[in-house]
């Protein structure tokens, strides 16, 4: 039998153990639920950025331009991102319930080294969180192999190669979204002003030379050249052995031999362009007989082999060219008719750099085949070594 | 029922109490491999040394390695200005064998890893890690992290950054790296010079492009194209450099091909 002394002793030490093994579960609990936040806070994350590089469009419908439907205009597009966090059109959930979630800011810009992203602050089941949302979407790499550089149009030319060099690329023109988070950033108040009634998602197109290169080296890029547009646009000979020094030049961008380009049969075969096949013209190159057509939507599958869109067609594209300074803009566009022949691979002109009236332009010998006058346009778009 | 107390305690306590501070070191902080990768093999050697496995930005992870009879320990300790394995403690695992790691990724994301001693295993999921990667058609280009394109509540140290014109990769004669890659510091892009016939390209400085125009260094044309086993490309007419319409390549006292 314990005697009164020891039982008391003994009570104490029961209760201090008590005590130990509470102290002990409340701790485990609070670790508990910070792993369970942990857990939702990826599960979140994972699915945002799912809705970031494939934006699922038909739930936000408030978000998307109504003339401008395709995916890719969306796709890492902090403006789009912002829309539907704002109008709670992005939904996640994690084992079947909702995760609850509120934007606190604007997407703001980071310059980061190589990669170009935007800081979201959120608060995510009751914790705040800064995520940094990285676009991966808007970049495609040059591949390493021989490549056939157009110096004087197609009359002179001059092969190089990359190896050893990487060489990323704007996979499509500059738009005005992206201009005006620059000028935010930069505070260029009267690039802002220019900037604030029109379209975001529509390509960039009175910026001047200068303003294109400080927009590109804002983000360590520098503005697209020609020689490298000419690599990324024409079609190689043999795409799968880049040791392959058959360089011929394809005339498109998205097709080897160029009579399986429909546009070949209109440009070199005297067809007519009829309404069958006018919307398989015009999705490979928005000319002058797609006026009628949406502009963005048609441009953006007008593509390469190597993943860059919006290559031929539509506005004018400004491509830095020191080795040969006269053409230094690519004269595919919708100011030109389909049947004209500047619809090809390293077809160029020249632009001042400053002023978009006729005089500032140089279409050498295809003035003839200009339709549409004034109000030109340039776009531009950047790139990067590494 | 006092003996049943304490057993029930001792048990809990050797349930994973480590987890969640091993979780929080890997999964939200940039993590850097120290050792070189040991793709799933126990880590033993040097024996009975400490050695540091990974650090992020706030901690290290050090373990001791087993010797002889001795088992080895895991110690997670607080990065003051750098890493040391008797600076203040967070977590320590004693009796500990066979540590081993290895890292997994698929394609550009979804990089993971898994951590194993004694009965532990573990795989976790490193958000704000980068690793480096190859480029290839269709390549974005971006570091793996588990998700390629969101970081969450990442910190970054204050970084330096180069000056324009500042070389940020110099090749000698024997291409070997005399200044080593560092041109994602240029604030404003950088280009690359027409100087030694090497694998890796020439010299390289921060910069606008202005390559082709008079007195400007010649656009390099590629070291494959012209199939030359000369060790330099820098001479007088030159063809490794492309200039501007009535302008030639010349070779400068730097050993720049620049044209004139």
């Amino acid at each position: 039998m314990i005697k009164g002394r020891t039982r008391i002793k003994l009570k104490i030490f029961i209760i201090f153990l008590l005590f130990l093994a509470g102290l002990f579960y409340f701790v485990q609990k609070d670790e508990l639920t910070r792993l369970q936040h942990s857990e939702i806070l990826v599960e979140f994350v994972e699915l945002l950025s799912n809705e970031w590089k494939y934006p699922e469009l038909q739930n936000s419908i408030e978000c998307v331009d109504e003339k401008i439907k395709k995916r890719d205009h969306y796709s890492c597009n902090p403006t789009y991102l912002s829309c539907i966090l704002k109008n709670n059109y992005f939904n996640p959930k994690i084992k079947g319930r909702p995760i609850e979630y509120e934007l606190h800011s604007q997407p703001k810009l980071l310059k980061r080294r190589n990669k170009r992203s935007y800081q979201l602050n959120m608060e995510i089941e009751g914790k705040d969180h800064t995520l940094e949302i990285v676009d991966g979407c808007r970049e495609t790499f040059l591949p390493q192999r021989f490549y056939r550089f157009f110096v004087a149009n197609r009359d002179i030319k001059t092969d190089w190669d990359n190896f050893g060099r990487h060489i990323y690329i704007d996979k499509y023109r500059v738009k005005n979204w992206e201009v005006q988070l620059w000028a935010q950033d930069q505070k260029r108040e009267e690039i802002l002003t220019r900037y604030k009634s029109l379209n975001p998602l529509e390509s960039a197109r009175d910026l001047n030379k200068e303003e294109m290169k400080q927009y590109c080296e804002f983000f360590g890029k520098h503005v697209l050249s020609a020689q490298i547009f000419d690599a990324a646009t024409i079609h190689p000979e043999e795409i799968d052995n880049p040791e392959s020094k058959l360089l011929r030049g394809s005339y498109y961008s998205w097709v080897r031999r160029n009579s399986m380009a429909e546009l070949y049969s209109v440009q070199f075969e005297n067809n007519d362009i009829t309404e069958e096949n006018l919307n398989k013209l015009c999705v490979k190159t928005y000319g002058f007989e797609c006026l009628h057509l949406s502009k963005e939507d048609n441009l953006i599958d007008s593509s390469s082999w190597s993943g860059i869109k919006e290559v031929f067609g539509g506005d004018f594209q400004y491509l830095k060219n020191n080795i040969n300074p006269s053409e230094n803009l690519f004269l595919s566009s919708e100011y030109f008719t389909l049947k004209s022949k500047v619809h090809t691979t390293g077809q160029r002109g020249g632009w001042t750099g400053d002023g978009f009236t006729r005089k500032e332009f140089n279409f050498k010998e295809f003035r003839e085949d200009l339709k549409k006058e004034g109000d030109f346009g340039v776009n531009f778009r950047c790139m990067r070594y590494r | 029922m006092l003996k049943l107390l304490i057993f029930v305690l001792l048990i809990s306590c050797h349930s994973n109490q480590h987890d969640p501070i091993l979780h929080s070191f890997f999964t939200f902080k940039d993590v850097k491999a120290s050792l070189p990768s040991t793709d799933g093999e126990v880590i033993t050697r040097p024996m009975n040394s400490w050695v540091r496995v990974f650090e992020n930005e706030d901690s290290c992870f050090y373990y001791k390695t087993p010797f002889r009879k001795e088992l080895g320990e895991i110690r997670i300790t607080n990065k003051s200005s750098k890493c040391s394995y008797d600076s203040e403690i967070e977590l320590r695992v004693e009796k500990v064998k066979g540590l081993t790691y290895k890292i997994s990724h698929t394609n550009k994301d979804d990089l993971r890893l898994t951590l194993e001693f004694n009965d532990f295993k573990e795989e976790y999921k490193l958000i704000n890690t980068q690793l480096k990667h190859t480029s290839k058609l269709l390549d974005n280009g971006l570091p793996r992290s588990f998700i390629s394109s969101i970081y969450i509540d990442k910190k970054y140290p204050q970084q330096r950054n180069l000056k324009d014109k500042d070389l940020c990769h110099g090749v000698n004669s024997n291409c070997q790296n005399v200044v080593g890659y560092r041109c994602e510091k240029c604030p404003a892009g950088f280009y690359e010079v027409v100087d030694f016939n090497c694998s890796q390209g020439g010299s390289k400085y921060c910069g606008s492009d202005n390559c082709g125009k008079k007195n400007e260094p010649a656009c390099p044309r590629g070291y494959k194209i012209l199939g030359s086993k000369l060790k330099s490309l820098c001479f007088d007419g030159s063809p490794a450099g492309l200039c501007g319409p009535g302008l030639r390549t010349f070779c400068n006292e730097d050993n720049i091909l620049i044209c004139i």
